[in-house]
Parts: C-alpha cells; structure tokens; sequence
C-alpha cells in the first residue's frame, strides 16, 4: 500500500468533510554531533472540526515533536502540513503569522510557560497586543471576558501567576490560548502536572469549551485514561510512528497491536469495585529503545512478545482492520492475505 | 493486637520555617506499619505525605519534627541521636525516592554507590562488597550486572536507575522500605516492572513497604492498609478494598470520583472537586476539606472534626460521623473518637 | 577524549597566535619607541637614532617587522633585547622559574584555602562561622592584592619587628632565605583566589548538600563526613575548576606589581620594564609566554573536568 494510500485512509465517521487541521508523513530528524535522533517518522494524522485527536506515548516516542511540527514551531524533514486547506508549510511568514492566531498550544507546566513578572491581564492579553487584536479598555475587557470563560474572576487581573495554584495557572494558560479565538488548540501534557481533584476540573473545562466555541484538540498525553476521556480518536505512538488508531473506547478494551496491549495492560488497575481481586497482568518486557538508533524492521519487535521473523527486518505499514481501526503490525497482515484467499 | 507494630508514628508535627512564620506541613500525623506489611499514604500536593517519610529518617532539609513520637521496634526515633538515625538508615530502614535520574551520584560508578551501601554498616572487605553489589544488581533484574557495575549512572534508563535504587536499598536487608512516589517519574511500561520488582523483593525479604504515592490506581495494586492524607492531616484510613470501595470520608470519595478511568462515560463531565489544593500555609480553619466539600455543614468551618474511628482499623475525619456518637461535648481535633 | 584534547589544543595555538600578533601590532603604535627613550637628553644626532632604529629594524613597515620576527620566532630565536642585546630567550628563561614557582604555590595556596573556608561555611550554614568566613572572603575578594601585600608587611614590621630579606634566593641554596621571601608575596596574590573559590564552593556545596543524590547517601547512613567530603565535594569542584582558569589570569597579572614590591626577578619585573622601555622584543616574549602559561592552564582544566565527570568522559547511554 503506497503512503498516500495509508494516509487518506481514516476513520470514515470522520471523512465526511475537510479536516480542519492534516499532516501526512511526517518526518523529523535531528542531527546532533555524533548521531541522527529520527524522532518523527512518518505520522499522518488529521483532525476534523470541533473533534480532538488524542497522541499517547511513553517518553522517546516523538508526541511533543508532532505537537511542535503542527504548529510549525518546527519544520518537518519532510512531509506536509495543512490548516484549513492551506499548505502550512508554503506559506509566507506574514501568512504564518496570520495563521498562527488561529492554532495555539497549551503546555504542561503552567507556573513555568507563565512570566512571572507578568500580571494576568498582560499574560492573556499579550496575543491580543502581538496580533494586534485590541489595546486599551478594549484589551481589559476582552481579558475579563476571557477569565470568566475559564473560571477565573475579574479580580484576578492584576495578579502574578505565583500568587495562583497549578490549576489556576492552567486556566490562565488557557485562556491565553483562547485570546486569538483559535480553531485548533494542541494540549501538550496539559493536565499531567495537576493534582487528580484539579486535573478533573481542567478537563471539563477544556470540554466545555471545545463545544461552546467548536474548538479542535490535538491532545497529548501520557495518561491512556485521560486521553481515552477526552478523544474521539486515539492514536499511540512507539518511537516516532503511529503504531495503532482509532475510538479510544474500543481501542483500549480491545487493543490489537502488541504495543497498544503491553501498555493498556501495563496502566495500574483501578477499579474501586474490583480492588480485592487484584488481576495478576503480565509485566512488560524490555524498554523503548533510543530514537538515535532504533531497532530495524517493526520498532517495537524487540519487546514485542509476538515477533515473527519477518518483523526483524521489514516494518510493518499502518492499515486499516476494522471500523476506523488502523494498525501497523503484520500479525493483521498476515490475517488480511488469509481472508482474502 | 497479634503484635506490636513495626513502625508506629504518633501525633506527628513537622514544621518549616517560611518568612511568614512557621509552618506545620503535617499536623498530628498517626499511622501503624507491621512487619511484612505494605502501607500506602496518599496524598495529593501539599497533603506532607512525603514530608513525614523524609521526617522519620531524619532526612527533611530545613524542617524539623516540632512534636508527636515515631516508635520503630519500640524504639523512640524522635530526638534520637544523630549518630543512632544514621545507623538505623540504611540498615534497618531503607527509602527509595521519586526521580531515580538525580538521586545517584553522577560521579560514581554504581558500584562503588552499592560498596558505599554495603560498607556503610558493616565491617566488609572491598572485593567481597564488590562481589555482592554483582549480586544485589542481578537480584534487582539488572541486565549484564557483571558489566554495569562499572557503569555510572547517566549510562542507564530510568527504569535501571530506579533498579539501582532499589539494590542499595537492599543492601542490609531492610525491615522497613520507604517509596516515595517510586513510579511517577517513569513510563506506564517501566512502572509497572518496577512495581512488579518492588512486590517480588518484598515477598523474598519479608520487608515491609510504606509507599508514599499520589495515584489510588497504585494503591490499589500494592498496598494492605491505606492513610489518606489531605493538607496535612490523616482523613481517612484502613483496609484498601474498604477504602477505595466504600470510602466513608467525603474527600476520599471525591478524589476517587475524579480519576478517570476506562468506564469514565465521555459524554459526561468528570466528577470534579471545586477549588485547588490548599498549601500547608493556607489551610483553612474548621476542616481543612471544608471549602470543596461537597457535603459539608455549618459546624465544618468552626472546628476540625476528630478522627473517628469507625471500627478497629477504619477511621474517618468527619462530622459526618458524629451523628453516630452520644451527645457530647465535642471532641477535640486529633483525638480518636469510637464509634458505638 | 584524544580528538577532544588536540581540538582545545588546536585552538591554544590559534589564540596564541592572534594575541602574539596584537600585542606586536600595538606596542608599535604606542608613541616613543625604544630608540628615543635610550638617547633623550644625549643629544645624539638624528642621523645616529635612525642608524640604530635602522639596526633594530624599527623603520620597517610594521608588517615586514611582524614576517621577520615570525620566521625568527619558528627557529626559536625571539630576537634581542633592544638594550643589552642579550638574546630574548636567555634573559627569559633566567627568570621563568620565580614566576613560575610564584604563580603555582599562590594558585596552590588560595585553592586549598578556599575550598577550606568554603567547606566549613557550607556546613555551618547560618551560623557566626559560616557568617564571619563569608565577611573575611568578601574583605579579601575587594581588596587588591597589593594592598593585601603592603598591609602585611606593615603588620609583621611593626608587631614582630620583621620584614623579607630584599634579596632572591634559590630554594635550593637557600630554602630558609627562599621561603621567608615567598611568604608574604604567595599569599598577598592567592588571597583574591582564596576569596573567591571560598565563595564558589561554599555556594556549589549548599546546592549540592540539597540535591537528592545527596538525601540518596545520607539515607543508605553514610557518615555525614564522607556525605561532604566525598559527595558533595567532589560534585562541588566541577564548578570550582571553572574558576580556576579565571583565577590563574589575576594571579598573572599580580605578578608584575608584587614581583617589583618584593624586588623578584621574575617575569612579571622583565614585562614591567620593557613595557616602559619599549623594548618590544621582550614584550612579545612575555606576552606569548604569559597566553602560553594561560592555555596550558585551560586544557589542563578541561582534561581535570573528564577526570572528575564521567559524563564528560564517556558521553552518552550505553543502555
């Protein structure tokens, strides 16, 4: 199957029109002295209005690259990247800046990406001054606005971020994002620092949001459970590549590449009404391997306690299984041949 | 009482100086260990769970044990000589720690940080130590031991680091191990080795575990018994099937609520706690929970209710609980209340 | 680790080159030149100053002068002093070994009282010690050392009743002569050092005494001893080393003032002298002596650096 092939092949529920935001094939290489780390190799992805696709993946797995190859806060080594039908790549930097108002990333670290010296209003309302989008009583009223979307009072505006907890912070870092009046937000770990009573809120409050504005989320995370609550489709990644896609549900109640397995499996069991019977799940095996110089063939063939011969030297292509399930592994291949003979 | 608890920590303070005057990160903190048992303390920030684990070793760095008793082996640890803590560290009481990349020595080999351990208590020749620290890292599941004890730590995963920890916690064959937050720093795939390791090496050593945590799914698989900490005091505790299923104070509910799991419906809001977590310094007055309590009452914001004991080893910092209590005059904050 | 040490040698050499160059350059274009500083107030003709200007070569483009010294210089021959026409390299050597043994014991002398005063602050944190050490380190690190050096010989003249003999000894002649001598000028110049390492290491200690490799070693109940004298230390120096290279450079140019306050026949008393004579070949001589003393220094360091961190050493994951 040719890439081009792969990559229009989508979930059909989500087909019916233009995705908002597309990237096909991307790779990223980064060169350092002594070694080339492919940390993105071949990730199509494309995300359709008002939904969110989920990103999971253990660290080395190139999430937070894909999220900076979106915005194009990096360039790609190759492949492309459209937003709104408009090659993101080919476009002027006055374009650029154009578009940049509509896509904006939140991240995970809310005291940190905040400037401490920075009072509320100037935080929020530094994208409206940068865009050129209001100054003035017209800036502070449109940052009130803002505050009050996501929970926060006008009385807040003329604090420093230390003086608010991480959720808050979060909440400041959202509504920053919100400033421009995106279409498209990327949620880089943006819960994974907050305490579970705060985490719950945030992501309410990133629902709430995504359907009173018709947001699109690129949400990344490591948490299977929190991104399996907040994605329509999830796609996991292994060292750069996409290994398996589709609805979070599904997925993981019944994962099919071994990868997608070893890591819903590896998850700590939480269920309050099971806690006595405590299931004895298999350990995995083995750990990531460098993205400097990972393994040939399958990525994961090394840990994967159903390699085959075959995955030592040939990499499997990512395909379609079932509804809007896509998986990169040969054990389908090998099933699709024999029930197609 | 079959036997006396290993460790037993009673009415704990611990306090830290801030430029606002001091602070007491954990305010009568009481929780029993017995030998071979695993306890989880759960908290989320602020709550001093890690606090008071750094505070039984005599670790903490600016803070100080300010009052309460830690009795290991009927032993009274606070205001115990500098020298007798250190003898016991290590030795008899061992700790794991959350960020395994910063907590070895980047100057040393790993070996020479397990000869460090081993020699530390007793008397033992280099080779000899060298040969067990071989076979301490074998034991942890360290690939090619013979080889990466030459190795120094920035040329090992994370997972292998935290490996490494857990050897040279082994090196006396500890009676108690303290893990504080062992996984949250590692990948699902590598916790879940590791906390495989931590269950195996307990079984084999028939050490007791306390693990200082901040994830209940990580209760749910390793732990017995479960304290539930919030801003500094003990909410909640006992038996962690009890707890996790039916649990009686209404922050632990809340907080097992709010975790998403696999059957959170996602066409719903996630069951949230309002407000944020306070700091030590600004916990409120009454109970601490009460400003995000979704149960709470007129009394909640007067006085701290006392830890109730629901019946022999559940307990329950609520008011809640009073309606079952005589009247009475009110019970002061940290005593134990029974039931009827 | 080799292809490391030969690139930081490779760039001594270029740096080496480029100061030799500048200061050649620039002490031509300082006015008055050896020449009409050695016949003022003789009235010696003009004809007679450009004859000699001429013997020297000085009447050269500055240029032609650079490309003859140059191909001197690459058979080892740095020219003659334009006043006693002593070969340069001869003049130089006889007064290598004061500077040398100078520089290295007052190097010697501030490291090791700086990482002294520095350890014993970062454990009594907080404390009158901890406080007094750091009052005495800022005293010192403001203070020039030819201050420090007249402060002390007016306090052991007026309360012992003794000052340094006025003439330089050999050590091996005369070690007593040799060392009372040294004493006071190897401190005076290691003070500024001593300040400052005390400073660096007192800070990188307390950063170190709070990291969790350190909490990992107090809780396997290691001596708190070896916790700061092994651990923290050895962690500690990395930074200190850093300073080091710093530190050589203020010690250098101690030199020339303590030299001539001590009456030292060393170095630092040759480039003072020249320098007022414009006698440039001595100049230069000292000049690429002093950047050479300099490099060696830097690479020195950065080998010590591998030797403490084995992150440096072996570079990255063998996993």
């Amino acid at each position: 199957m040719s890439p081009d092939a792969v990559a229009s092949m989508s979930p059909d529920a989500m087909t019916s029109e233009a995705p908002l935001f597309e990237a096909r094939d991307l790779v990223k290489r980064f060169r350092s002295r002594r070694s080339v780390v492919q940390a993105v190799n071949g990730v199509s992805l494309r995300i359709p209005r008002g939904r969110t696709v989920g990103l999971v993946g253990e660290s080395g797995s190139g999430k937070s690259t894909v999220a900076r190859l979106a915005l194009r806060l990096l360039d790609p080594t190759s492949g492309q990247v459209t937003f709104d039908g408009e090659d993101l790549l080919r476009a002027s930097r006055g374009r650029m800046q154009a578009l940049r108002r509509r896509m904006q990333i939140v991240f995970q670290d809310p005291l940190g990406s905040l400037n401490p010296r920075m009072r509320v209003l100037d935080a929020v309302g530094e994208p409206l001054a940068v865009h050129r989008i209001a100054k003035g009583s017209a800036r502070v009223d449109r940052v009130v606005e803002l505050l009050e979307r996501v929970g926060l009072r006008s009385g807040d505006l003329y604090k420093f971020s230390h003086q608010f907890s991480g959720g808050q912070a979060q909440r400041i870092g959202i509504a920053r994002a919100l400033a421009t009046d995106p279409d498209l937000i990327v949620c880089d770990e943006a819960v994974s620092a907050l305490d579970v009573s705060v985490q719950a809120q945030v992501l309410n409050l990133l629902k709430r949001l995504q359907s009173e504005l018709g947001l699109s989320y690129l949400f990344i995370a490591h948490d299977l459970n929190v991104v399996r609550y907040m994605a329509d489709e999830v796609c996991v990644m292994y060292l750069g590549e996409i290994v398996e896609r589709g609805d979070g549900d599904t997925l993981f109640a019944d994962p099919r590449h071994p990868y997608t397995e070893m890591l819903v499996s590896a998850v700590p069991e939480f269920a309050p009404e099971r806690a006595d019977g405590r299931a004895r799940r298999s350990v995995p095996r083995g750990e990531p391997a460098s993205p400097s110089s990972p393994p040939p063939g399958c990525r994961f063939h090394p840990r994967c306690p159903k390699a085959m011969e075959r995955c030592r030297e040939e990499a499997p292509a990512l395909r379609g299984v079932a509804d809007g399930r896509a998986v990169a592994c040969h054990l389908f291949d090998a099933g699709r041949e024999a029930s197609a003979r | 009482m079959p036997s006396p608890p290993l460790l037993e920590v009673n009415d704990l303070y611990v306090r830290f100086p801030t430029p606002a005057g001091p602070v007491n990160a954990v305010a009568g903190v009481s929780f029993t260990v017995s030998a071979g048992e695993t306890v989880a303390v759960v908290g989320e920030s602020g709550s001093g769970k890690s606090v008071s684990s750094l505070a039984l070793l005599g670790l903490l760095g600016s803070g100080n044990i300010s009052a309460g008793s830690v009795l290991l082996r009927d032993e009274e640890l606070v205001g115990a000589a500098p020298e007798r803590l250190r003898q016991l560290r290590g030795s008899e009481l061992a700790m794991i720690f959350q960020n395994p990349m910063s907590s070895l020595d980047p100057l040393f080999t790993i070996g020479d940080q397990l000869v460090e351990a081993l020699r530390a208590h007793r008397p033992m020749a280099r080779r000899a130590a060298r040969a067990r620290a071989v076979e301490l890292l074998r034991e942890v599941g360290l690939p090619d031991p013979e080889r990466r004890v030459r190795a120094y730590p920035h040329e090992l995963s994370g997972g292998q680091q935290q490996r490494v920890m857990v050897a040279i916690a082994l090196t006396c064959e500890p009676a108690l191990l303290i893990a504080d937050e062992p996984t949250t720093a590692l990948d699902v795939t590598v916790e879940a080795q590791i906390l495989e390791l931590l269950r195996t090496m307990q079984r084999e050593h028939g050490m007791a575990l306390l693990l200082i945590t901040h994830d209940m799914a990580v209760v749910a698989e390793m732990a017995d018994r479960v304290v539930v900490m919030y801003a500094g005091r003990v909410v909640e505790q006992g038996p962690v099937a009890e707890v996790l299923r039916s649990p009686r104070n209404p922050y632990t509910r809340a907080l097992i609520d709010s975790i998403p799991t696999p059957a959170t419906p996602r066409d719903q809001p996630m069951p949230a706690i309002a407000g944020s977590v306070p700091t030590p310094a600004e916990a409120p007055a009454g109970c601490r929970f009460h400003p995000r309590c979704p149960s709470v009452l007129d009394r909640c914001s007067e006085a701290e209710p006392p830890l109730y004991e629901l019946r022999p080893g559940r307990a329950s910092r609520c008011w809640l609980h009073d309606g079952a209590l005589r009247a009475g005059p009110a019970p002061a904050a940290g005593e134990v209340h029974h039931v009827a | 680790m080799i292809g490391y040490t030969l690139r930081r040698l490779g760039y001594g050499v270029v740096v080496m080159c480029l100061v030799t160059i500048f200061v050649f350059v620039i002490m031509r274009l300082v006015p008055g030149d050896a020449v009409s500083l050695q016949l003022q107030d003789t009235g010696v003709s003009k004809e007679a100053a450009d004859a000699l200007r001429a013997e020297f070569g000085l009447d050269d483009p500055v240029w032609v002068q650079l490309w003859e010294w140059l191909a001197g210089a690459v058979r080892g021959d740095l020219g003659a002093s334009f006043y006693n026409k002593e070969p340069v390299v001869d003049l130089f050597l006889a007064r290598v070994p004061v500077t040398v043994q100078l520089g290295l014991l007052a190097m010697l002398v501030g490291t090791a009282l700086g990482l002294t005063v520095g350890i014993i602050a970062a454990v009594t944190r907080g404390s009158v010690t901890d406080s007094a050490l750091r009052v005495f380190a800022v005293a010192f690190l403001s203070v020039p050392n030819f201050v420090v050096a007249l402060l002390l010989l007016t306090a052991f003249a007026l309360w012992f009743a003794w000052s340094p003999p006025l003439v330089y000894a050999e050590p091996t002649e005369d070690f007593i002569g040799w060392a009372q001598q040294m004493a006071i000028p190897v401190f005076a110049l290691g003070t500024g050092g001593m300040a400052a390492v005390a400073r660096l290491t007192r800070s990188s200690m307390l950063e170190s005494l709070g990291s969790d490799y350190i909490r990992t070693v107090r809780a396997k109940g290691v001596r708190e001893r070896t916790v700061v004298l092994k651990h923290s230390l050895r962690n500690s120096t990395i930074a200190v080393l850093t300073l080091l290279g710093l530190e050589l450079a203020t010690v250098l140019g101690g030199t020339v003032i303590i030299e001539r306050m001590f009456g030292l026949p060393g170095t630092g008393q040759l480039i003072y002298q020249a320098v007022l004579d414009r006698d440039y070949p001595v100049v230069v001589a000292c000049t690429i002596f002093y950047a050479g003393l300099f490099v060696i220094t830097i690479i020195l360091i950065d080998l010590l650096y591998a030797l403490v961190d084995p992150r440096i050493r072996t570079g990255k994951a063998l996993s």
